[in-house]
């Protein structure tokens, strides 16, 4: 497995980042924020449909483009740099449930197939903050066609057109408007939270109940190594911007990046996110090859991504220094993302334990 | 245990003013108690999980007062982000220790003998 980025991925990321830093500028973002409408609809349109990303994964087969995790992960990377308003996270973990819920043999009235074209925005119910190997949550049950129960802190539903839930009798596709959405105030609002609760909502049933866990759990291991490639973006944009800024920023004559003090943090947290790249690749990797490694590789990625992400935007706030800390200047979108985005599936520590276990530690 | 350690340092540091003797402990005090801060507030974030995830309020205003108690975890973490800026940054803080109090030759300054308005910015 290669861990270096193919053409096809250096043409795609050109693609998405031309297309973000037209549409979602950091100054769009600051005033989605501020405003009433989270996501930015259009944007996601041209990204998922016009660019052809909510595809990538999927098997020509299914009608999707026939690339992989890995291509996809490269979009991640991209929406992270631009802490862009799209819900990206949401709709990928729905993709994997539902990938490794039909397998080969689709039986979802073509829900698959529409949500790889653009056309249908469909959003796993998963609280965000779902630690690797938790069980499928019980919050939820079925009753004939029909779901109750609730499961907070969700990640973009509200951008979703329909939503996928796991239960234990199987996964469920649920029109969003027959759910009750409850937004968050959330601490980032680049993405948005809500809880979500069913009352008696008419659900279609996707697989039943054989395929909930390898679909929980294809779920949680490809999200996890999509969210380390987006704090791999999170982590490049600080330190590129942190760089322009100490170059050209001067301070008693001198330009702030000449001191040495400054100078080699940024050399050590440049040295972290290589090392972020380099995990980061190999968990796209083996999620795309559905290597047996690749739960290794998943927690190893969210262990390592997660704090250098948030460590870099830190760093960026700082270095920034005055600057930095105001409403103004997009470091604090980064801050936000990047401390939420190391709580999103779980945290650091949640995966070293995880990894413990995985490599027969003893306990 | 580093919490203890810096709220001994500054007791400490209040028994030195009471007794007429003020020392670069003061700046200690403060970068140590801007790390302490931030990373008390970033880790409360994670060891609540789906809490951390949210935030109290985010209407802007101008508080009277610096609400570390009332407001959310959210709040504490990003309000701790300006300890080691306001008031100095722990960088020059860091420089003050370093020269003033072990004695270290300064940074070499280009600075000394040019008038403010001709320095390059």
């Amino acid at each position: 497995m290669t861990l270096l980025y193919s053409d096809v991925e250096e043409e795609l990321r050109s693609a998405v980042r031309r297309l973000l830093a037209e549409r979602a500028p950091w100054t769009a973002v600051l005033a989605r924020v501020d405003g009433d409408e989270a996501y930015d609809r259009a944007l996601w349109r041209a990204l998922a449909a016009d660019i052809g990303c909510a595809g990538l994964a999927v098997p020509e087969k299914l009608g999707g483009s026939g690339a992989s995790w890995r291509e996809a992960a490269v979009v991640a990377e991209e929406v992270g740099r631009a802490v862009a308003p799209v819900p990206h996270l949401g709709a990928a973990l729905a993709t994997a449930a539902l990938l490794a819920a039909v397998d080969d043999d689709p039986d979802d009235d073509g829900l698959l197939a529409a949500m790889a074209a653009g056309d249908t925005t469909a959003v796993l119910v998963l609280s965000l903050s779902t630690p690797p190997a938790a069980p499928v949550p019980a919050s939820v049950s079925a009753v004939g066609d029909a779901l109750t129960g609730v499961v907070t802190g969700v990640a973009d539903p509200l951008a979703a057109d329909v939503l996928v839930v796991p239960t234990f009798d199987g996964l469920w596709a649920v029109d969003a408007r027959d759910a009750e959405l409850t937004p968050l105030t959330t601490l980032d609002l680049t993405r948005r939270l809500c809880d979500v609760a069913f009352a008696a909502a008419p659900a279609r049933r996707l697989a039943g109940p054989a395929a909930v866990v390898p679909a929980w759990q294809a779920a949680l291991r490809v999200g996890a190594a999509l969210l380390a490639a987006e704090q791999l973006g999170i982590a490049s944009w600080c330190l590129d911007a942190t760089v322009a800024h100490l170059k050209t920023r001067r301070q008693f004559g001198r330009p702030v990046g000449s001191y040495q003090g400054l100078k080699h943090r940024l050399a050590e947290l440049w040295v972290a996110v290589t090392q972020a790249r380099a995990v980061a690749r190999y968990a796209a990797g083996c999620v795309a090859d559905d290597s047996p490694d690749a739960a290794v590789a998943a927690a190893v990625a969210q262990a390592h991504c997660s704090p250098v992400a948030v460590r870099a935007a830190e760093e960026c706030m700082q270095m920034h220094g005055g600057i930095g800390f105001t409403w103004e200047h997009p470091a604090h979108l980064y801050v936000k993302r990047a401390k939420s985005a190391a709580i999103a599936l779980g945290t650091a520590e949640r995966h070293r334990a995880a990894l413990a276990a995985l490599v027969d530690l003893p306990s | 245990m580093a919490a203890e350690a810096a709220r001994l340092a500054a007791q400490r540091l209040r028994e030195q003013l009471a007794a007429g003797q003020p020392g670069a402990e003061g700046s200690a005090t403060k970068f140590a108690y801007a790390r302490l801060n931030q990373e008390i507030s970033g880790f409360e974030l994670e060891m609540l999980g789906e809490e951390g995830l949210r935030y109290d309020d985010w209407t802007m205003r101008r508080p009277a007062i610096v609400d570390w108690e009332q407001r959310s975890p959210g709040y504490r973490y990003l309000r701790a982000k300006g300890n080691s800026i306001e008031g100095g940054t722990s960088e020059i803080l860091a420089n003050i220790i370093a020269e003033r109090v072990l004695g270290l030759p300064p940074e070499i300054r280009v600075d000394v003998d040019v008038p403010w308005k001709e320095l390059p910015r």
